[in-house]
């Protein structure tokens, strides 16, 4: 019974803010080594594509998709590949500033968003969580799926 | 365990149904044809004893109904109906769904069974409608005779020092068998004591009855090289197959026991007629066994896994490629080239493997139009070219839906009623021709009916009453059966007035270009509608020409390739409204550059002319560096509606080269132009 009061999160840093989603969606964290190839005709959020062992994988710019300022990239940039379904098909890699840690959450320490409204392609947030003195925003990465989709 | 034994069961059942309703529409062509009713007894046969296997008992007992009309109809007490192959396709479905279900459960289920069982007991329990068609029983004798084999005496008696050429008599007759069914005797009369015995000494001989098709001079053949060696005895004793004859068998043994040897008088003696039916039936029999080992079942998803692998490896030997040519040393060049000779042959192979005749599937259409004309009182003849064409079973798979829906419409809405085609002084009867054939590296598709067609004028004034176009617009013809397969273009509440023709097209259109293909329809108002789906052949792996545009690398497939031409900086200056004048040919060019929205060049470039529909097209690219096979492979869910890229492809150094459609390419690009006026 016990696994159901935790939720275990990844977090991630996009300029100043910290965000954090499901990480039992995670299937790989890459740093960004500029060997994304392009896609011509693609939407702004999507960077392009990257071969992984094989596979090949689009990459999306959080940023873009959140709409916040591009900051420089360093050597922290990274690529975090998600599938948000158990299929290949359905991967794809998140490029965020930092990648922060995996942690444990009770579920009870999960409070509303203190955020009132979304942010760039985000309509709602799952929720906000203290930790460490931090305020760390949940993402719920199927919304932001049905979201990029139905932009495409 | 069981529950494996059952899927198999399944499976092989629903091959076993596809037969018998592939049987049963043949049937209703020819309702005397013997053979064609064996077929359906057996099919049924099994149904029954492998329902009762594996716990389908009411497909078992409710299959043993039908199984007797049928044992009624091939025993000629019973005549084949309209209603009897009717009943018996109703039938066929019932066994559908118990091989979905297994035993019923729901008691309106029950019913409908119970029904339907009344009515095929029905056909048994009438007492008389005994077939008196003398010329059946005469024709399935005249089948039995022209069976042209004939059966041999061969007596065989090398001299004893056969042996010492190194002949090996067991050969000789193991060519025998190889003529056709032949039954060795061996004959050990001769054969000295122990103590007398030289064992470089042949003291045995043979005797063989042989039936074969082959002539006399074959069998004689066999023994060309011991002529001298022995005395040998051919004798044509009948024109028929007696391996299996009562008195043969009676004679073997006899001389088995020693107590009549065998020989020619003898065996010309007995009269051996009456009994060349049973012996052609074993060949049947025989010939029937071969047909099954030349085939075997393999999970679709082995074969995939098969096909993945050979993708595979052909990125792997790509990499060996590249390194064996940066690194120059002879040897690896050698090897590597060797080995991309083996892995082409073997990406062939297992794209070959994947691939299945659209056979399969015609039944159903088959089956639907002799349904649907049925309900709808309409007489047509449905025509099928090409069914031995084989696809990739992926793009079988998303093709099944789409062309039921355009047959169905077809049949629904095309056709006209019997009355109606009269007094437009067309046949009462009407067609539609499934056609298909492979062209270059596609499969085209056509579907064609001789129906009320479609009026061009008509879907122009509804494209623009639906806002889709603005009036005014010139569009050729072609351009206006376009607009049938826009989004927003048919919908329910119009089926009356477009005669339903184009109702979900977009839906079509969709489907196909999933799979890659294309859609078009042409049609002429009461004489018929054509729609044409062209096909790609494989989903997985091409032969492309590798491109550079701005740097990034592109893949063109070389089927749709025509010609290459360089194109200087002083060429360039030649285009004049997107038109190019080349080798004595004017054709209108694609800048990819343009559509990527990359920069213009400066440097010289290279036109790629490439078919497009029945045009030729020219598309502009940086550089052209040369053939490469490559691995499709999907951009992922979140770039599937990227329309111009169809895939990507892993290069030899780990890189990312993106596979051009080019159909989708010049389609995109013009369409756009479309819409900005």
């Amino acid at each position: 019974m016990m696994e159901v009061d935790f939720k275990t999160l990844i977090s991630f840093k996009l300029g100043d803010q910290t965000f954090a989603f499901d990480s039992l969606l995670v299937r790989n964290i890459l740093p960004y080594e500029n060997n994304v190839t392009k896609v011509p005709n693609s939407k702004d959020f999507v960077l392009g594509i990257i071969n992984l062992h094989g596979i090949i994988v689009p990459v999306t710019d959080m940023r873009m998709i959140m709409d916040i300022d591009e900051t420089a990239i360093t050597k922290d940039t990274s690529i975090i590949i998600v599938s948000p379904e158990d299929k290949q098909e359905s991967q794809f890699g998140i490029l965020v500033d930092v990648v922060k840690e995996v942690f444990e959450v009770k579920k009870a320490k999960i409070g509303p968003s203190s955020f009132q409204k979304g942010m760039g392609l985000i309509e709602t947030f799952e929720g906000t969580v203290q930790e460490n003195d931090e305020f760390i925003h949940l993402i719920d990465l199927k919304h932001v799926v049905s979201q990029i989709e139905s932009k495409n | 365990m069981i529950d494996k034994f059952r899927a198999k069961f399944v499976e092989e059942s629903l091959d076993n149904v596809h037969d018998l309703e592939e049987a049963l529409l043949l049937l209703e062509n020819d309702k005397s044809d013997k053979e064609i009713i064996e077929r359906i007894f057996r099919a049924m046969h099994s149904l029954k004893g492998g329902g009762a296997m594996f716990g389908f008992n009411d497909l078992s007992e409710f299959t043993h109904h039908l199984e007797t009309v049928f044992d009624w109809v091939r025993n000629n007490k019973l005549v084949v109906t309209d209603d009897l192959i009717s009943l018996t396709f109703n039938a066929i479905d019932q066994i559908k769904h118990f091989l979905q279900v297994g035993d019923l459960t729901e008691e309106s289920e029950k019913k409908d069974l119970e029904i339907i069982t009344r009515k095929v007991q029905q056909f048994v329990s009438k007492p008389s409608e005994i077939s008196s068609s003398p010329e059946q029983t005469i024709s399935s004798e005249v089948k039995v005779e022209t069976d042209d084999s004939k059966s041999f005496f061969i007596q065989f008696k090398p001299h004893r020092n056969i042996l010492q050429n190194g002949t090996n008599p067991l050969f000789l007759l193991d060519d025998l068998h190889a003529l056709g069914e032949a039954v060795v005797l061996y004959n050990g009369s001769k054969v000295p004591e122990l103590d007398q015995l030289d064992p470089q000494e042949c003291f045995i001989f043979w005797d063989v009855i042989l039936n074969t098709s082959e002539p006399i001079n074959e069998i004689q053949d066999v023994f060309i090289f011991v002529e001298d060696e022995c005395d040998l005895e051919i004798t044509e004793i009948f024109s028929g197959n007696i391996i299996h004859h009562p008195v043969l068998i009676d004679l073997i043994d006899k001389a088995k026991k020693g107590e009549q040897a065998l020989s020619s008088n003898l065996l010309k003696s007995v009269s051996w007629s009456g009994e060349k039916k049973a012996g052609s039936g074993e060949k049947k029999k025989a010939q029937l066994k071969e047909h099954k080992i030349s085939s075997i079942r393999v999970a679709s998803t082995k074969i995939d896994e098969l096909v993945n692998l050979v993708s595979e490896l052909v990125t792997i030997q790509a990499q060996l490629n590249l390194y064996a040519e940066n690194n120059g040393e002879p040897q690896i060049i050698s090897l590597s080239e060797n080995i991309q000779k083996l892995s082409r042959q073997l990406r062939d192979n297992a794209f070959e493997i994947s691939l299945i005749p659209l056979q399969n599937d015609l039944m159903r259409f088959q089956r639907l139009v002799r349904d649907l004309s049925k309900e709808l009182n309409k007489e047509i003849d449905f025509i099928i070219e090409g069914g031995d064409i084989e696809l990739d079973k992926n793009i079988i798979e998303h093709l099944t839906d789409p062309l039921l829906h355009m047959i169905r419409n077809c049949v629904d809405h095309g056709i006209e009623m019997p009355d109606e085609r009269i007094k437009k002084g067309k046949s009462p009867k009407g067609t539609i021709i499934f056609k298909a054939y492979y062209e270059g590296a596609s499969v085209i598709i056509k579907v064609i009916d001789d129906g009320k067609g479609i009026d061009p004028e008509f879907i122009l004034n509804k494209a623009i009453s639906k806002g889709l176009i603005d009036e005014g617009v010139e569009l050729t013809k072609s351009e206006i059966f376009d607009l049938v397969f826009m989004s927003g273009f048919s919908t329910k509440d119009n089926v009356s007035d477009l005669s339903g023709r184009g109702v979900g097209m977009d839906v079509v259109k969709r489907k196909i270009g999933e799979i890659r293909g294309e859609v078009s329809i042409d049609s002429e108002p009461d004489k018929g509608t054509t729609i044409t789906l062209e096909l790609p052949l494989t989903l997985s792996i091409i032969d492309g020409l590798l491109v550079t545009i701005a740097k990034s690398q592109y893949v063109i497939p070389i089927s749709s390739i025509e010609k290459i031409f360089p194109l200087e900086i002083e060429d360039q200056k030649n285009i004049f409204n997107n038109v190019i004048t080349m080798d004595g040919e004017q054709f209108p060019i694609v800048e990819l550059r343009g559509v990527f929205n990359e920069e213009k060049s400066e440097a010289k470039q290279h036109i790629i002319q490439v078919k497009y529909e029945n045009k030729k097209v020219g598309i502009v690219v940086d550089e052209v560096i040369g053939e490469y096979q490559t691995v499709v492979k999907p951009l992922g869910r979140l770039l599937r509606n990227q329309d111009i890229i169809s895939g990507a492809s892993i290069m030899g150094d780990g890189t990312i080269s993106m596979v051009v459609d080019t159909n989708r390419l010049i389609h995109y690009h013009w369409s756009q132009k479309l819409h900005k006026h």
